[in-house]
């Protein structure tokens, strides 16, 4: 890579040739001496030390020759006296440091206007970077939050017979514990599995998130309860009597915050238990679990690789590495295939961070686009910011041509240039932080765990690593909105800045480098634009989407059920369906229905096995979406079916297996042929009884809203009755009479009640609110490419305008004396106008090409759009094309309206 | 002689390193050669850079030689005084000698 560089620098031919040949010599040399780190380091140095010489010009000092007035010699004159000011410390003293930040700041008061948009211009590009990254540090960075958490290991199975996430998969309870027998590598390996948790006792049913864990967890994250205490090793034995440690906010919430609660009895899902401790307020491990209890599961209740599955963390030994760890894994899954083939055959694990564990690639893959995008904005910001300044660098080439000319040093020449560049970081940096934390704080809410399932430990905030970060950034757009203007000052030609800054822009060398930031201003706002365009066409699809049934007049609730009180499929059947007749037969509820999951949220989907077909391995079974709905179901959606017939009662587990399918699954397998009384299995063992197809429903979005191209976003997919198959957690779904939803709340709760008066409902909700819900991830992430694609858009506006209306000012005397030749004012105006256009041209080009590219990867996270959509290309292209010429025609307008009197006597 | 054609401090040395090395004259040996009897560090870039100058000159050529397996195939250049090159440092000797010449009370017997 370096030597390529070094290659593309030098000039072709032998000379160039050879010069890489000595460096590969002597770097090859340096690596015998120093090893390979330092040679590469040294090479690096030495490429850019060579790229300097021959960029900039040869050396004026090495030569003896006085410092002379050519460019590349004032360059490198200058960089001379920058080390040699570093190295000696001395020449920058702070009094004139202070001095030319003062008269920087003084400077750009007296041009308030585009001091203040160069201001605006980096608060918009270090706020959005700050925001971005502060959203990056949460998920990613931030970590649990608990002590000495790199020795913290989560351990994950994987499976070679079947596809899973890159992040695997969970442990069966029977390798956990041959794992925690044989392993060597951790402390302590603990587990854990997430659950509902229906607590009752005096205060009433309520059902919570909890987690059932084995009694080390605590001390393997190494936190303790501020109340009461942890589990004792027998706590999570077989038969030992349950122990419940509260959340800080269930023992608020639920119990006032009462000290006494500690030795409570409660019923947990039905059982007696006791409660023993008060976690730390804001602890929620694993995720969002607010009650944890001892998980006395036996792994001898289930044969090998069935059961409970279970999420197992570690805390390494000291001294041991993860590699190390991974290793004593692999070896224990190895003797564990070769002692149980059946159940292990093809089982590996995989050893992780936590917070890797936690969030899968995609959320990656989103964030890293979006954290470029940002930094896309930022560029933007500094190249505007760039120009501005270079603007009146021009302006004071001559103040600064003079100053060289008397002698002054290069550094004591362009420090003013920089010095105007940190006063504008440093301002737009402190705005900056006032936008980045409102735009966090608006973010963090609009993504609260309650809506999202965010996880506890993720917390987004502008804390002192962020500012950190600002501040970096502010040195940064300082150094970059600087060097342009600085380079133009010391590069410029003394003599020539003096002979000829009166008559014009002949000498505006650097014009060439403005014209060629805003082009780069133009590409890059399209880009963001169409990205922003895209979003917001998938925002206004989702607002739009239709659903053939009015979404706002269904109530729905979630239901649970634990074994303890209805310890038989039998009995859970009996109380949904008592549930669901009791709510049909209620007045003000037109009609009912049960199902595992609400339509159009999206469904899981199954391998199935069509009656015919030969597969060669599980892999190649189709994947369908599906739901398990009660009879009645299409009915209360108000939905006819297509074919056959609904689900009846007597579609109970003694009969044989029914299905109605969706079109797309007819279209998709059975072509124009009726597919009724068809079959195919569900699952991917050849032994599973046939289902049979008794009816055609039309597609339900059934896939939910899965952006188009990714796995199951297809609408395809089948209905079971909910009577054949045995489901502890069920939805109710209720149509009110009067048209809304929520009003039949308290009627429903009164029925539950009379049923069981111990059973919570939870996650009550109009049909329209928890669709609506399962569009968030749309409307946060839309909402933040809109906002910058806006961002982008005024700076590119700003920039264009700025390098425009500059180069105007730069040429009214010319202008001045075309019209005193005779020049109209559309002449003038299409003098500036083609100046612009070209520019806005050549920007659109690069910029539609760049959009196509960012298209491809915001697919991701739109819904149902094209993302080449010709509509939303067409409209960003034009309104920049638009706002572009009008950038442009402001400044050629008041070109129109030099006096030519005062133009010649201008300067 | 033309003004261009007078060699600078620098510019000597490197002539005169270059006729010392002979037939070795290439840039890493002249950059050892410089730190090793003139107590004069500087870098590549500038050597390089030097070399062309004087190139341009018309006071050194130079010739290529086969790479090494070390080189990666990329030749090498060995650097050889032209005669205007000695013809300039000769010029430049007189001129200094004559400069110098009385002014040992001054300066000190160089030989001392």
């Amino acid at each position: 890579m370096a030597e390529w560089l070094l290659r593309w620098w030098l000039p072709r031919g032998v000379v160039g040739d050879s010069i890489v040949g000595d460096s590969r010599e002597e770097f090859c040399e340096y690596r015998r001496e120093h090893g390979a780190l330092a040679g590469a380091m040294w090479y690096w140095a030495h490429v850019l030390r060579i790229a300097g010489h021959y960029t900039l010009g040869d050396s004026a000092r090495e030569n003896g020759e006085p410092a002379g007035l050519s460019p590349s010699q004032r360059t490198h004159a200058l960089i001379q006296e920058i080390k040699h000011a570093a190295k000696r410390g001395r020449e920058l003293e702070m009094g004139s440091l202070l001095k030319d930040l003062k008269f920087g700041a003084r400077a750009l008061s007296r041009k308030p206007g585009s001091a203040l948009i160069s201001v605006v211009v980096l608060a918009m590009g270090i706020g959005l970077s700050a925001f971005m990254f502060s959203l990056i540090h949460g998920i990613f960075f931030r970590g649990l939050g608990v002590s000495d958490e790199h020795e913290l290991v989560v351990v994950r199975r994987t499976d070679l017979t079947q596809p899973q996430a890159a992040t695997g998969l969970a442990v069966s309870l029977q390798d956990y514990s041959d794992m925690v027998e044989r392993q060597t590598s951790f402390e302590a390996l603990a587990a854990y599995r997430g659950g509902t948790v229906n607590l009752s006792g005096t205060e009433g049913p309520e059902r919570y998130q909890g987690a059932f864990i084995t009694a080390d967890l605590f001390d393997v994250l190494q936190v303790r309860p501020i109340l009461g205490r942890e589990f004792t090793p027998d706590e999570d034995d077989v038969g030992a009597a349950w122990t419940v440690v509260l959340g800080y906010q269930v023992w608020q919430d639920r119990y006032n915050g009462d000290p006494g609660v500690l030795g409570k009895a409660v019923i947990a899902n039905g059982e007696a238990a006791t409660i023993i401790g008060v976690m730390e307020e804001g602890f929620l491990f694993p995720s969002n679990h607010e009650i944890w209890l001892a998980m006395r599961d036996d792994p001898l209740d289930d044969p090998r690789g069935e059961g409970v599955f279970v999420s197992v963390i570690g805390r390494l030994n000291d001294g041991v590495s993860e590699d190390h760890a991974a290793l004593e894994f692999a070896g224990i899954a190895q003797q564990l295939s070769q002692e149980y083939p059946e159940s292990n055959e093809g089982i590996g694990t995989m050893l992780m961070d936590f917070v890797v564990s936690q969030n899968g690639p995609q959320i990656t893959t989103v964030f890293a686009s979006m954290m470029v995008a940002v930094l896309l904005v930022l560029m933007v910001a500094c190249a505007n910011v760039a120009n501005l300044l270079l603007a009146r660098a021009t302006m004071r080439t001559k103040e600064a041509a003079i100053r060289t000319a008397m002698g002054g040093r290069t550094l004591r020449v362009v420090l003013p240039f920089f010095a105007e560049a940190v006063v504008l970081s440093v301002a737009g940096a402190l705005v900056g932080i006032v936008i980045a934390y409102i735009a966090v704080a608006q973010f963090d809410a609009a993504t609260a765990g309650s809506l999202t399932g965010r996880p506890y430990f993720m917390v987004f905030e502008v804390n002192l690593v962020v500012i950190a970060f600002v501040v970096g950034l502010a040195v940064l757009t300082s150094l970059l909105a600087g060097a342009a203007p600085a380079f133009l000052v010391a590069r410029s030609d003394v003599n020539e800045v003096l002979k000829d800054e009166s008559r014009g822009s002949s000498s505006f060398s650097l014009g060439k480098l403005s014209k060629i930031l805003v082009v780069g201003e133009v590409a890059l706002s399209c880009a963001l634009l169409v990205g922003a365009g895209l979003m917001t066409k998938s925002m206004i699809n989702l607002g739009q989407k239709e659903y053939p049934y009015d979404t706002g007049a269904y109530f729905t609730a979630r239901v649970g059920l634990f074994e303890t009180d209805y310890p038989d499929a039998q009995a859970r059947q009996t109380f949904f369906d008592e549930l669901n007749e009791r709510v049909a037969a209620l007045p003000s509820v037109q009609a009912s229905a049960i199902m595992n999951v609400l339509p159009a949220v999206g469904s899981g989907r199954p391998r199935i096995q069509l009656d015919g077909e030969v597969y060669e391995d599980v892999a190649s079974q189709p994947q369908e979406h599906w739901q398990w709905v009660s009879a009645g179901y299409f009915d209360a959606l108000g939905v006819r079916l297509l074919q056959g017939e609904d689900f009846r009662p007597e579609h109970d587990r003694d009969a044989p297996p029914v299905a109605i399918v969706n079109q797309s699954f007819v279209d998709r397998y059975y072509g124009g042929d009726s597919p009724l009384g068809q079959r195919f299995r569900v699952g991917t063992s050849d032994t599973i009884a046939w289902t049979t197809i008794i009816g055609v429903a039309p597609d339900l979005d059934m896939q939910g809203l899965k952006p188009a191209g990714q796995p199951g976003s297809d609408p395809s997919g089948f209905y079971l009755p909910v009577r054949q198959r045995d489901a502890s957690f069920l939805t109710i779904m209720a149509k009110a009479v009067n048209g809304t939803g929520m009003s039949v709340t308290a009627d429903i709760r009164q029925v539950v009640r009379s049923i069981d008066p111990q059973l919570p409902i939870y996650n009550v909700r109009s049909l329209e609110e928890a669709l609506r819900r399962s569009s968030w991830f749309y409307s946060v992430f839309g909402t933040v490419f809109i906002v910058f694609g806006v961002a982008a858009l005024f700076m590119a506006s700003v920039g264009l305008y700025g390098v425009l209306s500059f180069s105007v000012s730069r040429r009214i005397q010319e202008m001045g004396i075309r019209m005193a030749l005779g020049a109209g004012a559309k002449d003038v105006v299409r003098l500036v106008v083609r100046d612009g256009a070209v520019q806005l041209g050549v920007g659109l080009a690069l910029g539609a090409a760049l959009a196509y590219g960012v298209s491809r990867v915001v697919a991701l996270l739109m819904f149902q759009v094209n993302p080449q959509d010709p509509m939303v290309f067409g409209i960003v292209l034009s309104v920049i094309a638009l706002v572009g010429m009008l950038a442009t025609w402001i400044p050629a307008r008041r070109a129109t309206k030099v006096d030519p009197m005062v133009a010649l006597r201008y300067e | 002689m033309p003004q261009s054609n007078y060699p600078g401090e620098f510019e000597q040395m490197v002539l005169l390193v270059l006729l010392r090395l002979e037939d070795d004259a290439y840039a890493l040996a002249v950059l050892k050669e410089l730190d090793r009897s003139a107590g004069r560090r500087v870098s590549r870039g500038t050597l390089y850079k030097t070399l062309d100058r004087m190139e341009a000159k018309g006071m050194v050529e130079w010739t290529t030689e086969a790479s090494t397996p070390e080189r990666g195939g990329h030749p090498r250049r060995l650097f050889s005084v032209t005669p205007t090159g000695v013809e300039a440092l000769r010029a430049s000797r007189e001129t200094l000698v004559r400069l110098w010449s009385g002014l040992d009370v001054v300066l000190g017997d160089p030989a001392e």
